[in-house]
């Protein structure tokens, strides 16, 4: 009897937390192209050779991160309506998002971009490659070998603050596990259940992501 | 060994210092407790919520609770928390009693022990003031995008009633922000709180839906732990004897009666 | 058909080339020979436009070196590295087609097709899929000559291609070197090698602090210097002790 209660009550909460699930992976997933947009742009505003380039980006970069993550969201949901600038929950959270991740992104670009050697683009200049073809055949691969492992990572990370979203009331995850421990008072089984989904999600991610660095551990 | 040197004196001073640091480690060990900690959310206005100018908390529930202590002859700590904070920590142990404007239902009352009641109101909803419609009973919710509090039954009751979509807000407060800010097009949600708030937020452009009938009224009680008896019974003998006295002038004092 | 005429350089203060001038034929074989410092990678690389130069003028076949014309230099004149600088993410035959396929627009199989035989030739034949890290230094060098060739340049510049090689592996490199020469390659080599230089090179040309000090035949020049700075430098590098 106990163990059939027990399996009618997670058939009720197991649909709204899948669908929370759901919500975390869409928010994730355009909160981290946001974030490989930017952060493209910043890198490339860093590596600029123009000083009015590189100087906004640093401080962009700095500025935001040295402001929790949770802050610039409440920035972008609760403050910017008043200078009439009103997003709706979600596209906040992938905005904040994106943007606070947007900076590891640019940083790990600019190493990856950064690792490769100048004297092998030499070498290929000599056989007269154009900076078109150099970028796509010999800068971009070589680059990327050092950009997935901690790409991959960032990503795990992301996956697990895209939880902050619950606090401005996106139907995520964790926001579904709160209402239903709220309204039922099993925090016990709700927030495992929450736990197990997280990993769920995050543990083949880790999975890829070692793959990924062993891969590319060969200098 | 002398005598004196077991005489009743000594022993009890010796035995003092043991005596008190126990007593000092293990305060609510004692067989009738003086000071229980109050769970309280600081957004509950008129109900408990916090005083910025004297940075206390204040409210009708924080001046009953007391009075209900003093006639007792308790002592109370209050903690702050979140709405839905209040019950876990209540079953945690880390508070002992809940004073807020929180209703007594069958679902809760499976998990902790309410008080006799000491106040009754139902729901309430705000819109903003643009909005021509009028809302007489919940139907009139339908199609709309509702805000509610989190760990109440009113988010359901707007589902039922065929909200196009409800958000769950930590406060009533938050959710009036949301309003304000044109994300939903409705607040629903305790009455008194509700109108305490539309009533003291200058240039809201949000109205309180005077016409609203509420589906039910339902009981604003102190909350204990399930099976604390013991303090339930104190709490009850005392709102008994204060009921249509120092509770009854508490509530006019804020509106409420 | 390279004519290099007084060829002055700056590094911010430090003149590093002043007033080179000199002539390579076709299938001539130039070395370069100096202390490190002389020069001789700068004119080197002033040749293929990897550095610019100050005054003075540079032509291959009769194309003056500038900045605009460099897709053209590029397509005559190839260079071999001292640290070779292979791409390691390709294969050695990747490698050897990359110049053929992507810069100058051949057909894939037939690049590969040329890129085969030319490895044979470097004497490489079984590590077409190899990846360079791979490879000895030897063989990597022979790979970066044998994508030099594949560009089928008119000259090639050879920057100290043995100086970062075991001293067992430099023989096979100079062998491969020797035979480029002996069909008819032009090239100039920058080179610490006095023994190739002697027996391979037609002139030797000794650089010292930016100037051509001495040039010459080669057996001339490495045999009997006139000049004694020559013969110092040569000394010093022939018997070290």
């Amino acid at each position: 009897m106990e163990m059939h209660a027990l399996l009618s009550q997670l058939r009720q909460f197991i649909p709204l937390l899948l669908s929370g699930v759901v919500m975390t992976v869409a928010l994730t997933a355009c909160a981290l192209v946001l974030s490989i947009v930017l952060g493209f742009i910043w890198a490339a505003m860093r590596m600029s050779k123009y000083g009015i380039l590189r100087w906004p980006a640093l401080i962009a970069i700095n500025v935001i991160r040295g402001i929790p993550i949770i802050v610039q969201l409440f920035y972008v949901y609760f403050v910017l309506p008043d200078i009439g600038i009103r997003l709706n929950a979600f596209v906040s959270g992938v905005v904040a998002l994106g943007l606070a991740y947007s900076v590891y992104q640019a940083e790990n670009f600019r190493a990856g971009f950064a690792s490769v050697d100048p004297m092998l683009i030499e070498a290929v200049e000599s056989l007269g490659m154009k900076p078109g073809t150099i970028m796509r055949r010999v800068r971009l691969p070589l680059a990327l070998r050092v950009i997935l492992p901690p790409f991959g990572n960032t990503a795990i990370m992301l996956l697990k603050d895209s939880s902050i979203a619950s606090t401005i009331t996106v139907a995520e995850l964790t926001r579904a596990g709160q209402l239903i421990a709220v309204s039922t008072f099993k925090n016990m089984q709700i927030y495992t259940l929450v736990a197990l989904l997280y990993l769920a999600m995050s543990l083949p991610l880790s999975f890829l992501t070692r793959r990924l660095e062993r891969r590319f551990a060969r200098a | 060994m002398s005598a004196f040197a077991l005489s009743p004196v000594r022993i009890t001073r010796r035995a003092a210092i043991p005596l008190l640091s126990f007593a000092a480690a293990r305060p609510f060990a004692m067989a009738e407790a003086n000071t229980y900690v109050v769970g309280s959310t600081a957004t509950g206005v008129p109900f408990t919520f916090l005083d910025l100018a004297k940075k206390t908390l204040t409210g009708a529930m924080v001046e009953i609770t007391q009075a209900v202590a003093n006639d007792a002859g308790f002592s109370i700590q209050t903690q702050i928390m979140s709405f839905s904070a209040l019950i876990p920590s209540l079953t945690a142990k880390k508070i002992d009693i809940i004073s807020a404007a929180i209703l007594r239902t069958a679902a809760r009352e499976q998990v902790v022990d309410f008080s006799d009641p000491i106040f009754s109101y139902g729901p309430g909803i705000v819109i903003s003031d643009a909005d021509r419609q009028s809302y007489a009973s919940v139907a009139d919710l339908s199609g709309k995008n509702v805000g509610t509090q989190m760990g109440t039954r009113y988010g359901e009751q707007a589902q039922r009633a065929g909200a196009a979509a409800v958000r769950y807000y930590d406060s009533l407060p938050d959710a009036l922000h949301d309003l304000h800010a044109g994300r939903i097009d409705a607040a629903y949600g305790d009455a008194p709180i509700l109108s305490y708030h539309v009533a003291h937020i200058p240039n809201s452009h949000l109205r309180y839906v005077a016409e609203f009938h509420p589906p039910a009224l339902e009981d604003v009680c102190l909350i204990v732990r399930k099976g604390d008896t013991q303090l339930r019974n104190r709490i009850n003998a005392s709102i008994a004897r204060l009921k249509s006295t120092t509770i009854h002038s508490i509530l006019m004092k804020w509106n409420l009666a | 058909m390279i004519e290099v005429s007084d060829v002055y350089k700056k590094y911010g203060e430090h003149e590093v080339l002043r007033g080179i001038s000199f002539s390579v034929k076709k299938g001539e074989v130039v070395c370069l020979i100096g202390p490190s410092g002389s020069g001789k990678s700068t004119i080197l690389r002033c040749i293929n436009g990897l550095e610019n130069y100050g005054q003075g003028s540079i032509t291959v076949d009769n194309t003056p070196v500038t900045p605009k014309s460099l897709p053209e230099i590029r397509s005559k004149v190839a260079m071999v590295f001292q640290r070779f600088h292979l791409l390691p993410h390709r294969t050695v035959l990747e490698n050897v087609i990359e110049g053929p396929v992507y810069v100058q627009g051949i057909d894939r199989n037939v690049a590969m097709e040329h890129a085969q035989k030319l490895l044979g030739k470097v004497g490489l034949r079984d590590k077409f899929d190899a990846y360079p890290e791979k490879l000895s230094g030897g063989q990597q060098q022979r790979v970066g000559i044998a994508r030099a060739l594949a560009m089928r340049p008119s000259a090639i510049l050879f920057d100290e291609p043995t100086s970062a090689l075991d001293p067992e592996l430099v023989g096979e490199v100079l062998r491969v070197m020797r035979n480029l020469a002996d069909d008819g390659m032009t090239m100039i080599v920058v080179t610490h090698e006095i023994g190739f230089a002697r027996e391979v090179a037609d002139r030797v040309l000794f650089l010292d602090a930016g100037k051509i000090v001495e040039s010459g035949p080669a057996r001339q020049i490495l045999t009997t210097p006139k000049m004694e700075r020559t013969r110092d430098f040569l000394q010093r590098v022939i018997h070290p002790l």
